[in-house]
């Protein structure tokens, strides 16, 4: 009876946050690149095509790959030549609701973001202009682009256009949230509905993961202990961003371990650990929300229980067949 | 010794009158401009201003902290955390800015941004 009443009253409670958790009706796409089949198509094409890097066997799918959530599973990227890289490869999904790209925001669009990694030497290491000539001897992929881009045909820019408006098509599902905040009761537990009430209240989540997309699009230092700036790099004279990075998406969560931008964290369980100690390290930049949450142990299982709550039964990604 | 007196009182004259004629040409007078910063925006969004003038932000949120900026180069500047019900004043000082465009964020909310044309007087 007890626990009844409790599951009623964080239900009657969590009225007022449900509102700001629903899902948008369509995609957005920018005046600047309005959408087109054939530019999806064409960019799930190069999306998926290792030609596209300087050794030719390195994809944008390969650290974005659809079967880890868009990411890659590993803690950090793996770039040109095998290297690790220095943060983890972040997910695409539902990109479209983007502000900033990239952990440390330095892309202000899915077009500028697409040519960074293309050409980064420790990336995929394409010469943009080589990239332009291979793509123009390939039938195949003139006659999409003139499809696509009429009487411009293959440009770098065209490039980024298309794979921007392929990564536009990246969004997450119905989850078994959605179904519950539009009415279906029985569609997460009652240990989920708690989990969602604390993570408008006490655990604070819902500071920086409190939309539809779970993020405010916005950069925090949560107080990891890794020596990178983040978007202190970009804005070095700001003291508030050193040591912060881009709020992650929390949809499909439980497919993408392991966690945070240096991936030194491996569960959901031991995130939530992270946060309710306060973070690991105390500094000038660290956002006034990163402070001890005297969460207990049955709150933390509630709150894990919830965020399974965020993840869509995705219809599988289909492959491309790419032109010689 | 009149002569030396009288050519005193002629160039204090003559100072009153330049001062006057410099304060009082054609130039539009030192403006005040008011920013609001609510439910996550920037109101306006564009903004002309002369040098000289003065754009005052103002934080009109309940409960919502903000970190105005600017890194276009040569009009950098930076407001520290601002509270709800605070304003804080920013000169367009010619020593500190230059003509042109000038693009202002939010740190924390980076889909906050105001476009501020700075012209000369």
């Amino acid at each position: 009876m007890l626990t009844f009443s409790v599951v009623a009253r964080a239900d009657e409670q969590s009225v007022d946050f449900k509102f700001s958790f629903k899902r948008p009706q369509s995609i957005s796409y920018p005046e600047s690149n309005p959408y087109s089949s054939d530019r999806e198509l064409l960019g799930k094409m190069l999306f998926f095509d290792p030609r596209l890097s300087g050794s030719n066997v390195t994809s944008c799918a390969t650290c974005h790959n659809p079967s880890f959530g868009w990411s890659d599973g590993l803690t950090k990227a793996v770039g040109h030549g095998h290297k690790t890289l220095s943060r983890k490869t972040p997910t695409l999904l539902n990109m479209a609701w983007g502000i900033r790209f990239f952990w440390d925001g330095r892309a202000e669009s899915l077009e500028e973001q697409a040519l960074f990694p293309i050409q980064a030497k420790e990336e995929m290491n394409q010469d943009m202009h080589q990239l332009v000539v291979e793509l123009k001897g390939i039938k195949g992929y003139v006659d999409l682009f003139e499809k696509s881009f009429p009487g411009e045909g293959v440009t770098a820019q065209n490039i980024s256009k298309a794979i921007a408006t392929f990564e536009r098509s990246i969004v997450s599902a119905q989850a078994p949230f959605d179904r519950w905040i539009s009415g279906e009761d029985n569609a997460i537990s009652d240990d989920a509905k708690k989990g969602f009430f604390l993570f408008n209240t006490k655990a604070q989540c819902s500071k920086c993961h409190g939309s539809w997309n779970f993020t405010d699009g916005s950069f925090h230092d949560i107080g990891l202990a890794d020596g990178d700036r983040g978007r202190g790099k970009i804005l070095p004279r700001l003291q508030l961003m050193q040591h912060a990075f881009k709020t992650p998406t929390l949809r499909n969560i439980v497919d993408r371990a392991p966690y945070m931008h240096d991936g030194s964290e491996r569960t959901l369980r031991s995130i939530i650990e992270f946060y309710n100690r306060g973070g690991k390290v105390r500094r000038k930049s660290l956002s006034e929300f990163i402070q001890p949450l005297n969460l207990t142990d049955a709150e933390m299982s509630q709150l894990v229980e919830f965020l399974n709550t965020l993840s869509s039964d995705d219809t599988p990604v289909s492959l491309p067949k790419l032109p010689l | 010794m009149i002569h030396y007196k009288n050519f005193l009182l002629g160039a204090f004259g003559a100072l009153i009158w330049a001062t006057t004629a410099l304060s009082d040409d054609k130039s539009p007078p030192k403006r005040e401009h008011v920013v609001i910063q609510k439910n996550k925006s920037f109101s306006p969004a564009e903004l002309a201003v002369n040098l000289g003038d003065t754009i005052v932000f103002k934080n009109e949120e309940t409960d919502v902290i903000h970190n105005v900026y600017s890194i276009t180069p040569g009009n950098e500047f930076e407001i520290h955390y601002q509270k709800p019900g605070t304003q804080t004043p920013i000169v367009i000082d010619a020593r500190k800015h230059r003509l042109g465009k000038m693009v202002i964020e939010c740190a924390i909310h980076p889909g906050m941004r105001i476009v501020v044309q700075i012209k000369e007087k």
